[in-house]
């Protein structure tokens, strides 16, 4: 039941059904018989947090544990936060509505950067001091993950401890050693230094940073047994890998509202701005008898209509057209639609082709990144202009009437030619739609490119590269509006001032922290969100704390500079990245790890070749 | 193909469900069930479902209703009572299934069950409430996406029972609804809080019966 004092207020906010739980699949335990608390957290809105896969990874996993509970905590809306601080509520799990300060552990998922304050918020609205050194028990605990754990340094001092990579196995590893500490009586240090001897884990408390007078890092070094590098968690074997046989469906409408399944891990194709493609690393797919298996239990245990086969390029799968096989029947019968995001239609047998066709009724988008092929050879993006065309064609014959280009702006060795680039090739996929014989008559066609302005990223080849000035960003902008000058092509793009807070983020280090507090004390909340997103809060907060964005965002490290993230070990090795960030400026290009190996390193994670 | 009308109850935190989510966690309670059920057919093919009343974001309801197509004839009625309970929350419960006898025009009114809450407590509360009965007219202007009409909500207001509590008070009232014309508590409580200068710090409102014109129970 939902205690009055929350119920009464619910009518008066948007979307109340973001606050009521009660959903088909959430999990209700009995409290006596469960000795451990978990609030996962995802510091966004509920709608954003529901259609995360992970999050409802881990909520089950953890659930299957006896005598585990975990519950689901969302940032809560503004006019919700309003009556929750006016009325008393603290921030609740959704599954029990009690507070989760009182819970043992608090995980925070860290998707992106700029939901750094909301974390804080979220901390202040479970009446808990946002500094992990001022919280002094056992309890609650408060761990971070995700892909911002690879650089956790500007938002180090919140967290007790980080769990670096995938959590399949090193959660359970984590909550069991903290159910020890707990029937020991433990006090919180002792519990994070046995905590960092578990491969993954990374307690920011154990580690002393020193800096040069120049602001870069001098040191880093690990107290109390704590290891000098932390290695990052792989889940070797995919197909024996734990995966929820059931989601919790949400009344209210969320932004990715169906069933998932994860076909692969990792990614082969290297892309050099991509920090997913590196983080992620080593390359593993699941086999399609146990995507199918999963898939169905999913679709049946939730009614879902549309299942995802999700990853971050899922026709790199090699068995993509057997999991089709053995997909549509089943699905085909259920009315269920199969969703395939992240295709690279270069590499498609004719079949294949026909079945996604057949699955595929959404609009299409496609990501050629750079216009030039000079630039996409120096980012690493493997394709070329014949295969853009191709991809349109088929777009063009299959119907479609527009189509959607996503570039970038900023990129290492880029030039104002190559902003030029884009609208060259946006120009050429509208004269083919012209081009093409069978096309509808008195139709015109659409050609969208968005352009967004590149961030660099850490454990990636540009994680040395400095980001684009705001002005520079803003020269470029105008340079595509002026080259513009056919209608059937819209330029989109977004205001600089995100990615520049992005990139000093991304690779920030500990000297942010008051920074992050100071801008959330300011009142900086939901900053993934444009309309609470103001850049001037940070510069004015940067500025009070002495720091300098451009230091951060602006500025090539020297391939011997000590990073902020030096410590964390994703596998993939330093140099080779320095090597790759090399072959860019070189306009070389580096083969997908499956027709060449290329030695980053990550293999050791599994302790083999990859492939 | 038999058209078939699920009676339900939608009470608790099932009233934050709106019309539109209802009807989607309905089509995917549907899925999680054997019950052989008709799509529509054509380009987007979907569970064909009708809601003769539908019931408003934040309103409970004992029994309210929704229409859907069966394909075989002879599946059990409780078979689908059952099979859809094990499919819902536990805050939505199906009552009933049984072919659908009357047409959603049939409706003609609505009882509903409107507690009031306020510190100001019961006797102010039944003041107020009074003193806007006693009036000879309540003029309202009722909105919908399309105009904008003028209405006197004072003839269309039957009081069954009053309730006065410490700090609260009860009413049941019967409004007419269905498709010609539908009075939504909403905007007699809007009338309310005009004429005492606020809201009540908290409203509960639960549909109890929709009703014929001769005041018995839809079917």
């Amino acid at each position: 039941m939902i205690p009055a004092k929350i119920d009464r207020q619910l009518l008066k906010v948007q979307k109340p059904a973001r606050y009521c739980g009660g959903e088909m699949g959430s999990v209700v335990k009995d409290k006596s018989q469960v000795d451990l608390r978990f609030a996962f957290c995802f510091p966004d809105l509920y709608e954003v947090g529901m259609s995360h896969l992970g999050m409802k990874i881990l909520y089950s996993l953890i659930n299957a544990q006896e005598g585990m509970w975990c519950e689901r905590v969302f940032a809560p809306d503004t006019d919700f936060e309003a009556v929750m601080r006016r009325e008393g509520i603290p921030l609740y799990g959704l599954e029990s509505f009690d507070p989760i300060g009182e819970f043992d552990v608090i995980g925070f998922t860290l998707q992106y950067e700029m939901c750094y304050t909301t974390v804080l918020n979220m901390l202040d609205l479970a009446g808990l001091p946002v500094r992990a050194r001022d919280r002094k028990g056992l309890w609650p605990l408060v761990m971070g993950g995700g892909p911002c754990a690879c650089n956790p340094e500007p938002v180090a001092e919140f967290f007790d401890l980080f769990q670096l990579g995938e959590g399949e196995e090193l959660m359970l590893e984590v909550l069991s050693l903290y159910r020890r500490a707990k029937a020991q009586g433990l006090s919180k240090e002792e519990f994070l230094r046995q905590a960092a001897r578990i491969p993954g884990v990374y307690v920011p408390s154990l580690y002393d940073v020193s800096y040069h007078g120049d602001g870069t890092v001098r040191e880093i070094t690990p107290r109390d047994g704590a290891p000098a590098r932390v290695e990052k968690r792989i889940v070797r074997d995919l197909d024996g890998m734990y995966f929820p046989e059931n989601f919790v469906v949400p009344f209210a409408e969320i932004v990715h509202d169906r069933a998932m399944v994860e076909v692969l891990r990792g990614c082969i194709r290297g892309c050099r701005f991509c920090q997913a493609g590196y983080i992620y690393r080593p390359f593993r797919e699941k086999s399609p008898d146990v995507l199918d298996r999963q898939a169905r239990d999913l679709c049946g245990a939730t009614g879902y209509e549309e299942v995802s086969l999700t990853s971050l390029s899922t026709s790199d799968h090699s068995r993509l057209e057997e999991l089709m096989e053995e997909m549509l029947p089943w699905t085909e019968e259920k009315r269920i639609n199969i969703a395939l995001p992240s295709l690279r239609v270069d590499n498609f047998s004719p079949r294949l082709l026909e079945m996604v066709e057949k699955v595929r009724r959404s609009g299409l988008t496609f990501a050629p990144e750079a216009g030039s092929q000079r630039l996409r050879d120096a980012i690493n993006k493997n394709v070329t202009e014949a295969e853009v065309m191709d991809t349109c064609r088929t777009a063009f014959e299959g119907g479609c009437t527009s189509m959607k280009l996503y570039f970038m702006m900023g990129l290492p060795t880029e030039t104002m030619e190559d902003m030029d680039a884009i609208i060259e090739l946006a120009q050429k996929v509208v004269d083919l739609y012209y081009s093409l014989p069978g096309r509808k008559k008195g139709r015109g066609v659409q050609v969208t490119a968005s352009v967004a302005c590149f961030v660099p990223k850490p454990h990636t080849p540009f994680q040395f590269e400095p980001q684009d000035t705001l002005e520079q960003f803003r020269q470029k902008q105008k340079r595509l509006l002026e080259k513009v000058s056919s209608k059937k092509i819209r330029i989109n793009y977004h205001d600089a001032a995100t990615s520049r807070l992005e990139a000093i983020l991304a690779r920030g280090d500990r000297r942010l922290a008051p920074v992050v507090e100071a801008v959330w004390r300011a009142g900086g909340n939901l900053e993934g969100w444009d309309e609470h997103f103001s850049l001037e809060r940070w510069l004015r907060a940067m500025e009070e704390a002495g720091l300098d964005g451009d230091f951060y965002a602006c500025r090539r490290r020297p391939p011997d500079e000590v990073l902020p993230w030096d410590h964390l070990d994703y596998g993939v090795t330093k140099e080779f990245l320095i090597r790759e960030d090399k072959k860019a400026w070189e306009s070389a290009v580096t083969q997908n790890c499956r027709s060449h190996c290329s030695g980053c390193g990550a293999n050791k994670l599994l302790g083999g070749a990859c492939f | 193909m038999k058209l078939i009308r699920v009676f339900f109850s939608k009470r608790d935190r099932a009233k934050y469900i709106s019309h539109l989510d209802l009807t989607r966690t309905m089509t995917r309670a549907f899925a999680r069930t054997q019950i052989p059920v008709w799509f529509t057919e054509g380009f987007n093919p979907h569970i064909y479902m009708t809601f003769a009343l539908p019931i408003p974001l934040g309103f409970e309801g004992l029994r309210e209703s929704f229409d859907f197509k069966l394909l075989e004839d002879g599946f059990p009625m409780g078979e689908v009572r059952d099979q859809l309970n094990a499919a819902l929350p536990p805050d939505i419960r199906v009552l009933e299934a049984a072919p659908a006898l009357d047409k959603p025009e049939a409706i003609a009114w609505a009882d509903y069950r409107v507690e009031l809450y306020d510190k100001a407590g019961g006797a102010a509360l039944r003041r107020d409430w009074e003193g806007l009965m006693a009036r000879p007219s309540i003029p309202v202007v009722k909105k919908t996406k399309h105009r904008e009409q003028e209405l006197d909500l004072r003839p269309l207001v039957t009081q069954l029972e009053l309730t006065e509590g410490e700090d609260s008070l009860a009413l049941a009232l019967r409004l007419p609804a269905g498709p010609a014309m539908n009075l939504n508590p909403s905007l007699l409580l809007g009338a309310l809080w005009e004429a005492r200068g606020g809201e009540a710090d908290y409203v509960r409102v639960l549909r109890t019966a929709i009703l014929r014109e001769d005041f018995t129970p839809f079917a």
